[in-house]
């Protein structure tokens, strides 16, 4: 049975007469990783600082469950991260959008530095200075100052400095931002490396993709607002309950395949996109609509060059639950100058 | 501990940034070597004097001379006031001056020497004028003494002349007291003698001189008698026989005596009655000058009274002659008394009756001692302003900002760090700085070390927390060092270093009585040079502790203000000025605005569209009224309730609102 160690009720936040998190409610579980996605100004950095205390919430709360008793999982007792944040900072580590570290420190007197300010004991900390550089690929460059490290060390010596007390909870703000694949790959295996180890992890992203097969559950925010919560696959379930057929053919004149004619056929067809060099068609049923393709492929006289049928990603039922507002927002606009134009104003 | 890890690590940040290093390390120790440089000059500044003689009198030299003594002056000769007014305006000449025509010491004449400066050199002009109309003033006073001290001179020997003339008259008076006196005493001498004449019976005389006769002739009949009975006597002795030899010497000696005696008797018979013939020849003599006395007698004491007379009218004439020297000896005393009132007789005091003297409370000689208690309160309050403020930027414009935050450090322990690093540093950037002093420009601050120590501690202590007061307020470095700079420089322009004090407001020279340089400054003065001791300091200490306390809390609020403000990107001052009010009073609209008041709510309307309003008022519903009812806004509900579209709403509410009471008013 899952343990939670953070609860977050009704939390909401204001900036500027802004409503930036809106009755925000959910938990985290030990030793899980939490993923936080959402779109940029959607609220994600705002739910990992006020998360972990910094900042202070108009309404609800932020609740974690001591470090002593995270053993007992039986234990109901949690406390405000906003009355005990010296408590709370003792078993969380954090390392946000940008790294952050000393640049005209080397790797080593970084890691030493922030251990040092946890408290640890001399032989502790070099222990897990040890540790951490050997687990972050950054042997060989403890001499080196922060500002000389490439990218990818940068980021890992943050996540090094995060981890060097040895954390229960593990924060990642976006921690393959400007990186490249092979970079945010890398950062991901070290993810999971940690995971293991025991921490748990809450990460906000907006790598969906990635994500997708990281967490072990997903929370979604859109303009402060948390749309859903869940795994991967339950978030998937519960917004598109649509399949994706992706059809590439040659000669590709799919405006024409497109035009589908049977009523039958058009009502289990959500949403056709000619995407130019191929044709995603979002049905829930795909067995008919398939039929119905191959009869207009033949009639056609299009050649199949590539067919395959999908669920959707995370990405596409993320854009797909933003644009969605947006497309209806568009629309009244367009009818409503329609209507003045007629009226001649 | 926690925090000597941060401050090593503060250190070690600073080390390593080589801007932060020449600019707050080495920079004040470059700008205090050039100043004590400077300073340490025990000549006055050279000045340029411009003269316009006019007419090379003689005592216009006499003046140029003692001015060209002065190996500070330089000076030019121009021809023209105007041109040496311009000279100065260009700054090549401070002071230019102009000498009288004709210019002489005489009677009846003032000779005026004109003076042009320029004003505005405010710090500099009052030591210009008092350089050179100290010289002027020297050179006019020693004319004037000269001149004083010859009229003093006379009046000295005449006052000695006088006295000397009144002891003549004394004198002369006093001999002729005496020598009335004396005309007194003769007068009465004279009246004194008795020139009658005098009657003198020589006849009686003579019959004496015959009684004389006769008796001495009786004398000599009865020592006669007696010496013929004494020999008798021896006749009968001898005739007796009874006698022994011894009696019988006696008897022959006594006879022969008496044969002696006997002879004697007949000589002194003898020579008697020759001086009784002489007698009677002189008792003959005597008359005849008696009675030649009597004829002089008598004209004597005619001659008398004529002298008599004489002397009563000479007595007379040294009457009136003591009158004349009385009045004489009494106008010459009261012209003396006249001069004996002048209470001012030195010709120094008359010309200069007030002495000004100028006498330095300290031993110490050379500028530099003087200004250097100043100058090193100004390095440690512009490098501790800086440097903590630095400090803080280097960390706020960190990445690793945003570390410190998640560690469980508190904040006071960063606060502290902070501190100690400043602190440290300035110390032993002001200890070479003193080692430097003294070694290379010989003064000190060693004096009444204990006190001294303690108020560096707290000047360093003070602006270390007004530094870092600027560094928590400001967010980038840039406006952090000018901040820096400005403070320093208004606690500068505050004191008396740069401007005299009393050329400002009275406002200003309250307020700069309160400016921390100066009260540190004077501190570090009394101290070093006057050798203040605690109880002459104690309640200057006290201040300064109080604005430290000060400092610290306003640090204390202000990092935490700067901590949010970091965290939640809002403003210092928005956050205490503007608070976020509780969500449930407002209007959440869909874009997640909040609206608070009708106000709001007005300026919301007018910004959103047709489309979006429609959203929040329908034909079914007017969410806006529903706010505004739940709010207990009920005339305003009703209102907005009444309005079709956007436009009419926005044109009730404005309306509501141009006639809503003034609260001010309603006060």
């Amino acid at each position: 049975m899952a343990t939670p160690i953070f609860k977050v009720t009704k939390l909401s936040k204001v900036f500027d007469r802004r409503i930036i998190l809106d009755d925000i409610e959910l938990e985290i579980n030990a030793g899980e990783i939490f993923g936080i996605i959402g779109a940029s100004g959607s609220g994600k950095t705002t739910l990992l600082n006020t998360l972990v205390g910094f900042l202070k919430p108009e309404a609800g709360d932020v609740q974690f469950r001591t470090e002593h008793l995270l053993e007992h999982k039986d234990s109901h007792i949690f406390r405000s991260v906003f009355k005990h944040p010296d408590e709370l900072k003792r078993i969380i580590g954090m390392a946000s959008q940008t790294p952050s570290f000393y640049n005209t420190l080397t790797v080593k007197e970084n890691i030493l530095y922030f251990g040092a300010l946890y408290g640890l004991s001399k032989d502790t900390l070099k222990s897990n200075a040890t540790t951490l550089i050997n687990l972050m690929d950054l042997q060989g460059s403890e001499n080196r100052k922060a500002q000389n490290l490439s990218g990818g060390m940068q980021r890992r010596l943050d996540m090094a400095c995060a981890l060097v007390h040895d954390p229960k909870i593990l924060i990642l703000d976006e921690p393959t931002a400007d990186l490249d694949p092979l970079l945010r790959n890398h950062i991901w295996r070290l993810v999971r490396k940690i995971n293991k180890r025991g921490t748990t992890i809450i990460l906000a992203s907006h790598h969906l993709s990635e994500l997708e097969n990281l967490c072990s559950r997903i929370a979604i925010l859109k303009e402060g607002k948390m749309l859903a919560i869940g795994t991967p696959n339950e978030i998937k379930e519960r917004f598109s309950k649509h399949e994706e057929i992706h059809l590439e053919t040659f000669p590709g004149n799919y405006s024409l395949i497109a035009d589908i004619k049977d009523k039958d056929v058009l009502k289990e067809i959500a949403k056709i996109e000619d995407k130019g060099t191929k044709l995603v068609i979002y049905t829930s049923k795909p067995e008919i609509v398939l039929n119905e393709l191959m009869k207009k492929l033949e009639a056609h006289k299009e050649t199949i060059v590539d067919l395959k049928v999908t669920k959707p990603t995370l990405d596409e039922i993320f854009i797909m639950i933003t644009e969605s507002d947006k497309d209806v927002e568009e629309e009244k606009e367009e009818e409503t100058d329609a209507k003045k134009k007629k009226q001649g104003r | 501990m926690k925090v000597f890890k941060i401050t090593a690590k503060n250190l070690k940040l600073l080390m390593r940034s080589k801007t932060s290093m020449f600019v707050i390390i080495f920079g004040p120790l470059i700008i205090m070597l050039l100043v004590g440089f400077a300073f340490n000059n025990p000549t006055a500044s050279k000045l340029t004097i411009g003269y316009i003689p006019r007419e090379n009198t003689n005592l216009t030299q006499d003046f140029l001379k003692v001015l060209q003594s002065n190996p500070s002056f330089s000076l030019i000769e121009y021809q023209d006031a105007d041109l040496c007014k311009g000279m100065i305006e260009q700054g090549k000449v401070h002071i230019c001056i102009v000498f009288p025509e004709n210019f002489s010491i005489e009677n009846n004449k003032t000779n005026e020497i004109v003076f042009f400066v320029d004003q505005s050199r405010a710090n500099f002009v009052y030591s210009i004028i008092d350089s050179v109309s100290s010289k002027i003033s020297f050179t006019s006073s020693q004319l004037s003494y000269q001149m004083t001290n010859d009229l003093l001179s006379v009046i000295t020997y005449t006052q000695k002349s006088n006295n000397d003339e009144i002891i003549k008259l004394i004198a002369l008076k006093n001999s002729a007291n005496d020598i009335s006196t004396k005309l007194k005493d003769v007068q009465a001498k004279l009246g004194a003698l008795d020139l009658n004449q005098v009657s003198v019976n020589t006849g009686d005389m003579s019959n004496w001189a015959e009684n004389i006769r006769t008796d001495v002739n009786n004398l000599q009949s009865q020592g006669i008698v007696a010496a013929n009975r004494g020999t008798q006597l021896t006749v009968d002795l001898d005739a007796l026989g009874h006698l022994d030899a011894n009696e019988t010497a006696a008897t022959n000696s006594f006879a022969t005596d008496i044969a002696i005696d006997k002879s004697n008797i007949n000589n002194a018979t003898t020579k008697a009655t020759g001086d009784i013939d002489l007698l009677n020849e002189v008792i003959d003599t005597v008359a005849v000058d008696v009675a030649a006395l009597n004829d002089k007698l008598d004209k004597a004491k005619l001659a008398a009274n004529d002298s008599g007379v004489q002397i009563s009218a000479v007595q007379n004439n040294l009457n009136s002659m003591k009158a004349d020297l009385d009045a004489l000896k009494a106008s010459i005393e009261k012209t003396n008394t006249q001069i004996g009132t002048l209470k001012v007789t030195s010709a120094e005091s008359i010309v200069s009756p007030i002495k000004t003297t100028i006498t330095p409370i300290t031993t110490k000689v050379n500028n530099l001692n003087f200004v250097f208690p100043y100058l090193i309160i100004l390095i440690i309050a512009f490098i501790s302003l800086m440097l903590s403020s630095t400090i803080i930027m280097m960390e706020k414009t960190s990445k690793a900002y945003f570390r410190n935050f998640t560690t469980p450090t508190k904040d006071f322990t960063f606060i502290i760090s902070v501190f100690f690093t400043s602190f440290f540093i300035v110390i032993l950037q002001l200890i070479f700085i003193l080692i430097l002093a003294y070694y290379f420009l010989n003064t000190t601050i060693l004096a009444n070390v204990g006190l001294t120590i303690l108020l560096v501690v707290f000047a360093i202590t003070l602006f270390t927390l007004i530094g870092m007061i600027i560094g928590y307020l400001f967010n980038s470095q840039e406006a952090a060092t000018m901040a820096s700079i400005s403070v320093g420089s208004v606690f500068l322009f505050l004191s008396n270093l740069i401007l005299p004090l009393e050329t400002m407001s009275q406002v200003i020279q309250n307020v700069s009585r309160f400016n921390p340089y100066v009260m540190c400054s004077e501190l570090l003065k009394k101290l070093t040079l006057f050798g203040s001791q605690w109880n002459e300091v104690s309640l200057d200490f006290a201040l300064i502790a109080a604005y430290i306390v000060v400092a610290f809390v306003l640090v204390l609020l202000i990092e935490k203000g700067s901590k949010i403000q970091y965290i939640s990107k809002k403003p210092i001052v928005k956050q205490i000025i503007k608070k976020d009010d509780i969500v449930d009073k407002y209007f959440k609209m869909k874009s997640g605005v909040l609206i608070r008041d009708e106000k709001e709510l007005l300026s919301e309307l007018k910004k959103m569209s047709d489309v979006s309003y429609q959203d929040y008022v329908t034909t079914k519903k007017n969410d806006f009224e529903s706010w505004l009812l739940l709010n207990k806004s009920n005339d305003l509900a009703k209102i907005v309730g009444k309005a079709r579209t956007r436009k009419e709403m926005i044109e009730l509410i404005e309306k509501y609102i141009s006639q809503a009471p003034d609260p001010l008013k309603k006060k």
